[in-house]
């Protein structure tokens, strides 16, 4: 019954992104939309309290909702809008992280991914002045090409996980993950992974320096 | 009870989604995004496979990704933004040449 009424929820979210889409309601108004379906999710979560009945639905309503917003972001023509989306779809990540036990890594999705980079991205809006660009929009050539490979990828990685050759074993969410809060992160981080922390800060440094000297204004500009 | 088949699928769907924005759209900026999106799909199986395997790597491996991710939007910031004052505009269809 719940299932129906999420479902429901998610085609009322639909019909609002779709207006919004087409210029009717506004990409705020279909963004909200997104957060009341969040928030009633939540409420649902303390009503059935115990989550282990309800972890399908959470998913793939997360996932439903994550792949609507991901859409989005690859048809808007407004740059802002793609923005917008891109945070839906990160944050909607997020919440399938904390379903499959990782809390920090769905903590740092949201800071940095969601709260970071998407900011910058806004800050590149601001910089570049898209009414002067060429075109927004699709190609008419490059529509069908793309549908056409995307499709054969599909269906080819459909293929080999139907038939078992992916790698991995199938049908089988038994085993408990070891603890994966920041304590059991931090531990590993600093011995384990001890080398490629000192190497991803090299190569935050790296880019730092290189960003700033490839993007700055020359002599006589 | 969700299975790990799930996720890969879901992981499959959305890096497609990725993929289809990156080669469909003619300006650097959406191809960008596009790009987002596939590193977070390839993150959600990463973390499918570490709770599936009880490994902390997949994790570990995630959060190496984000931050790569985030050097990697920055400087790809500054190329479009040095192309953008080159060209004059962000369409891919204006970079034909390799001359400077």
């Amino acid at each position: 019954m719940a299932a129906a009424g999420f479902y429901a929820l998610m085609a009322v979210l639909v019909l609002s992104a779709y207006l919004s889409a087409r210029g009717r309601g506004g990409a705020l108004s279909s963004f909200w939309s997104i957060f009341i379906v969040l928030s009633i999710a939540l409420i649902v979560i303390f009503y059935f309290r115990d989550l282990t009945q309800i972890k399908s639905l959470l998913f793939y309503a997360f996932s439903t909702l994550a792949l609507l917003c991901a859409f989005f972001v690859v048809t808007s023509a407004n740059p802002v809008h793609s923005a917008c989306w891109l945070v839906g779809s990160l944050l909607n990540v997020a919440f399938l992280f904390v379903l499959l036990e990782a809390e920090f890594v769905a903590a740092v999705q949201v800071l940095i991914y969601a709260g970071a980079i998407v900011v910058m991205y806004l800050f590149m809006v601001t910089m570049i002045d898209f009414h002067r660009t060429l075109d927004l929009t699709l190609t008419r050539l490059s529509v069908p090409a793309v549908t056409a490979l995307v499709v054969l990828l599909g269906a080819e990685i459909a293929h080999l996980i139907s038939r078992g050759r992916a790698g991995f074993v199938s049908k089988a969410d038994a085993q408990p993950v070891g603890p994966g809060d920041v304590e059991a992160i931090g531990r590993a981080m600093f011995t384990t992974y001890a080398l490629p922390f000192e190497a991803v800060s090299i190569a935050l440094l790296v880019a730092m320096v290189g960003a700033v000297l490839i993007a700055k204004r020359k002599h006589g500009e | 009870m969700v299975y790990l088949d799930q996720y890969i699928v879901f992981s499959t769907l959305l890096f497609l989604i990725g993929l289809a924005g990156f080669l469909a759209r003619r300006n650097l900026f959406f191809m960008l995004m596009s790009l987002e999106i596939m590193l977070n799909a390839a993150n959600v199986s990463f973390i499918a496979f570490a709770k599936h395997m009880g490994d902390l790597g997949g994790q570990m491996f995630v959060l190496f990704i984000i931050a790569i991710a985030a050097a990697d939007a920055a400087v790809a910031f500054a190329v479009i933004l040095a192309l953008y004052r080159l060209k004059g505009t962000t369409s891919v269809e204006a970079m034909k040449t390799l001359k400077g």
